[in-house]
């Protein structure tokens, strides 16, 4: 994969909970924008919770990171659970200690533990 | 009368190049694709080419390749500084990457000569902006900057042990 390509795909449960999942590299070229407007929607919808599935991450930047904080700002305004979910690659793991922003989420270990957390 | 003059030596001493290392041995400097007149066009394709040059890397007792967060902090200074030249410094004029007796050595070089900030937000508040080039002060080993009358370039060294 060049890294160019990202999928985000959305998906609403009947329940009103939505599940964002994500899949190719997080950078300032590759659609960061369209993870936001997906988590923007998100929080705007006023569902129960929203679970982004970051297993497909292979790499995520600072620019990726910015998208995620985006919208957990958002969803924090509207009083929306956001939930990541993993297992994460080495690399999105490593953004996230080193900048010190992993606390910032809630985060499971799964999309199955993020439902049910 | 001696007969005998001294010549002076003209011409490069034999020393030690990538082409020296003996055969078969993994290339030490990579250019991006499309020669190395070119840059890359963006962070995944600068981060593609460090991919390429590290996974030539042998290390370790067994043979195996680099630790998992050696790649990792090598893929996330790599994304930052060239995201940081086309976002923030006019453009990117110039990219190396090349494996030495210290480790990664990254050279980026940009179109401004307006130096990189970092946002003075106070740590741990999760604030939305601003992480790029603290990223790449905490994972590289050693940064420098030279500035010259069209932009600057900026090196940084990523331990690879």
């Amino acid at each position: 994969m060049t890294g160019d390509d990202l999928s985000v795909v959305v998906e609403t449960a009947h329940d009103g909970a939505v599940l964002i999942r994500v899949r190719g590299s997080l950078d300032a070229w590759s659609g960061s924008k369209e993870l936001v407007g997906a988590l923007t929607g998100a929080a705007r919808g006023g569902g129960r919770r929203t679970v982004v599935d970051l297993s497909g991450v292979e790499f995520a930047d600072s620019a990726g990171l910015h998208a995620l904080l985006h919208g957990r700002r958002k969803h924090g305004e509207a009083g929306v659970p956001l939930v990541l979910a993993g297992p994460m690659t080495a690399t999105l793991r490593r953004l996230f200690e080193v900048t010190g922003t992993l606390d910032a989420f809630e985060v499971a270990d799964s999309v199955e533990t993020a439902f049910t957390w | 009368m001696n007969g005998e003059k001294e010549h002076p030596v003209y011409g490069t001493s034999p020393g030690r190049g990538p082409g020296d290392a003996g055969p078969g041995a993994a290339p030490s400097r990579a250019a991006p694709a499309g020669g190395p007149a070119s840059v890359p066009r963006n962070a995944a394709a600068a981060r593609e080419t460090v991919t390429r040059l590290l996974a030539s890397r042998i290390h370790g007792p067994a043979g195996e390749g680099l630790a998992e967060v050696v790649v990792s902090d090598a893929l996330l200074v790599t994304s930052e500084l060239v995201t940081n030249a086309f976002r923030h410094g006019g453009g990117l004029t110039g990219f190396t990457a090349e494996l030495t007796g210290e480790g990664l050595l990254l050279a980026v070089a940009d179109a401004s000569t307006d130096a990189p900030v970092a946002s003075p937000h106070p740590p741990r508040t999760a604030h939305v902006g601003g992480y790029g080039w603290p990223l790449v002060c905490r994972l590289a080993e050693r940064v420098s900057i030279t500035f010259h009358p069209g932009g600057k370039r900026i090196v940084a060294l990523i331990a690879l042990a």
